[in-house]
């Protein structure tokens, strides 16, 4: 019973990890109908940014420069600044020119970013795994996490955490669509975007700040990531990314609770797969994929989806 | 006989002009309305893949030949699913690594370690292999491309990503059937004329077996060749007629009648039977196959290379992949590449983005590719002044 327990616990965090990611191709996906990949890369900039933030030093370029050795909670927010800045650019640059053109031109431009993003941060940061620095209050002086046990199962702070965390965005994110001018601005621009431009609404400025809340949540999971693994790696954002779209299909793609059930459910599963089925730790990143195949064949629209329509 | 550079592959169906009966040879590899001047460059690329190696016959240029007669074949057959059906496969090094494996697993896993058979007297499978490889590939392609009908296209991009992981996953781990990480060595070189020719002693020829790298490198081309010859006609014909209608418009094209789920899954079978039969001839080629030489990366270079040359365009991928395999092979002597191996990625990634910004038609695009990716050309002013047909759908 305490096996089953621990993954669920290690499942559902993985799963808020997921959420974070999903929340943002889930709105991209939802206003423009790109499958932006470089979510998936904007992640690993996170985790990076994170790390370059909280390190007194760091290799950059194979130089050794020296960095502010921030807090990681201010190093957090910084990486998402940052990241959210990126995703902002990389739309400007890489997907707007292309907003008129067929959704494949969009699509390989997008796997053009990722490619050209995930060699970038080879070029910076290196191809092995940087070490993620302890958080000295997730971490006892030993240098191991804190944790304690509950009907013997291990709960570290730091999952707490990440659940703590990934709920309050989550919940933020929801009101903030829900309740604000810019949110009324985002479902209306979702649901079509020339009446929306011709009852006043900055859909560009709309789309800009969906990729800036996008990738803001997508390095606040690579932050968060690379502490529980406590590294951080130029490839690291390939299979969570993949997973993150699979979870926003799950849920319902264009729908952020939905993104959020998705990724949970995706998490468990994934969890719950590796530990019991034979072979299971080896065939962990196919599982995702099994999930899509039997959404696709039988749920499109996802678990909290409204129908989805084949426009053209 | 004025050139016709409007039309492209998919729609040269008009009246064989004289300049088609002057050069029979490129209009059979690259179809009626392909441009003069594309022909011409095909035709010297011929010449030139004919001739090279026996110009200056060093192993390393043709392997680098090789290298490139395999790499055309791929972007060709990726170029049906991209170009000509305006699909995005992402997992098509999937369907290579399908033939490449099928070929290993039936001589050494099943003849060799299974039955005991002597290989070497079961040489002739390997003209079999080719067919049923690429059948195998572009069965899976049907299966993988199945559950994304109901959804739209772009979906397909997500499972085939995901499918191309799978392969890799299984092969790494499946280690009773494909030996693992270690890979399988010792896949047997094929021979030529099976059957002999009728009328001839047939120890004349049955003894020549493909050993020598220069024998191999013109199987190679022979192979493109013949897979040239196939897409150029399949895309000439209604069916391929069918599928540029699908890129340019799916619903125009289901109201015209055309059974546009059954048209997509033909071309993901089609797109994969190319790689599935090249990925046999890579496992004869190398004699040795592992999972490593099925990344990720080998599915996005690819797709570059369909990309850099010109989408929906038959010439286009074999120009794609005699620029970059010759770009490389340069490159590789800069000491700044080789200590920066991550700069091939960066570039691969430019490439796609730049192209798709500001040539979407690539470098031997046809003007049809080229209006239906940039519907509107119009300054960057008017984007910003007419914000909601910038925005419509």
């Amino acid at each position: 019973m305490s096996e089953l327990g621990q993954q669920l616990v290690n499942g559902l965090m993985i799963g808020c990890l997921y959420a974070l990611i999903a929340v943002g191709y889930t709105m991209v996906y939802g206003i423009i109908e790109l499958i932006n990949f470089a979510f998936g890369e904007l992640f690993m900039f996170g985790a990076f940014i994170t790390i370059m933030m909280m390190s007194d030093e760091m290799s950059l370029f194979g130089q050794t420069v020296g960095m502010p050795g921030l807090n990681f909670f201010i190093a957090i927010l910084i990486a998402m600044v940052v990241v959210g800045v990126m995703g902002v650019v990389i739309e400007r640059l890489a997907y707007r020119p292309l907003r008129n053109a067929p959704r494949l031109a969009a699509l390989i431009s997008a796997i053009g970013v990722s490619i050209l993003l995930q060699n970038v941060a080879q070029s910076i940061f290196g191809s092995q795994q940087v070490p993620f620095p302890d958080i000295p209050l997730f971490t006892t002086a030993e240098g191991a996490p804190k944790a304690f046990e509950v009907a013997s199962i291990q709960i570290t702070y730091f999952q707490v955490f990440v659940v703590v965390v990934t709920v309050i965005a989550m919940l933020l994110l929801n009101l903030y669509v829900k309740r604000t001018r810019m949110g009324r601005a985002m479902r209306a621009s979702a649901q079509d975007k020339s009446t929306s431009a011709l009852m006043g609404v900055n859909v560009n400025k709309v789309i800009a700040l969906t990729f800036l809340i996008g990738s803001a949540m997508g390095a606040l999971a690579g932050g968060l990531y690379g502490g529980v693994y406590h590294a951080a790696w130029p490839l690291m954002g390939f299979n969570p990314g993949l997973k993150a779209f699979i979870a926003a299909v799950l849920g319902g793609i264009g729908n952020i609770p939905g993104a959020f059930l998705g990724g949970l459910l995706l998490g468990v599963i994934e969890a719950l797969a590796s530990a019991y089925l034979p072979m299971g730790s080896q065939y962990r990143d196919a599982f995702a994929f099994v999930i899509l195949i039997l959404i696709l064949s039988f749920k499109p629209s996802g678990l909290l989806g409204s129908t989805v329509s084949q426009k053209a | 006989m004025s050139d016709r550079p409007q039309n492209d592959a998919a729609n040269g169906s008009g009246p064989t002009s004289l300049q088609t009966r002057l050069n029979p040879i490129a209009s059979a590899l690259t179809g009626d309305g392909t441009p003069r001047w594309q022909r011409f460059l095909l035709l010297g690329l011929l010449a030139l893949a004919i001739v090279l190696p026996f110009l200056v016959g060093s192993n390393r240029w043709i392997t680098l030949m090789t290298v490139v007669v395999i790499y055309v074949v791929l972007a060709s057959g990726l170029n049906i699913v991209v170009g000509f059906t305006g699909l995005l496969d992402l997992g098509y090094v999937a369907f290579y690594a399908i033939g490449a494996y099928y070929t290993a697993i039936i001589f050494n896993q099943v003849l060799k370690v299974r039955f005991g058979v002597d290989i070497d007297a079961y040489w002739w499978l390997t003209w079999v292999n080719f067919l049923v490889g690429g059948l195998m590939a572009a069965i899976a392609g049907v299966l993988i491309g199945y559950p994304t009908l109901r959804v739209r296209g772009d979906y397909l991009a997500i499972m085939t990503l995901g499918f191309g992981e799978i392969i890799r996953i299984i092969a790494n781990n499946w280690v009773g059937l494909t030996r693992g990480p270690s890979g399988i060595p010792g896949v047997p070189k094929p021979e030529f004329f099976p059957l002999g020719i009728p009328g001839i002693p047939k120890s004349v020829f049955s003894g020549f077996v493909f050993t020598s790298q220069i024998s191999l490198y013109f199987l190679g081309l022979a192979l493109a060749l013949i897979s040239l010859w196939c897409i150029s006609r399949i895309v000439r014909s209604r069916i391929g007629r069918a599928w540029t209608a699908i890129r340019e418009d799916e619903v125009a094209a289901e109201a015209m009648g055309i059974h546009t789920s059954r048209y997509k899954l033909l071309s993901y079978a089609t797109g994969a039977f190319f790689a599935g039969a090249m990925g046999v001839f890579f496992g004869h080629y190398l004699n040795y196959i592992s999972p490593s030489s099925f990344m990720l990366m080998e599915s996005f270079l690819i797709l570059s290379l369909v990309v850099l040359g010109g989408m929906g365009n038959i010439a286009g991928p074999v120009l794609g992949a005699v620029i970059w395999v010759g770009l490389q092979e340069w490159l590789r002597d800069f000491p700044f590449v080789q200590a920066h191996p991550e700069v091939r990625g960066i570039a691969l990634g430019l490439i796609l983005v730049l192209l798709m910004v500001f040539r979407p038609q690539g470098l031997l695009g046809s003007v049809r590719v080229k209006l239906e990716m940039h519907p509107q050309s119009k300054t960057e002013a008017d984007h910003e002044r007419q914000v909601w047909s910038d925005v419509g759908n």
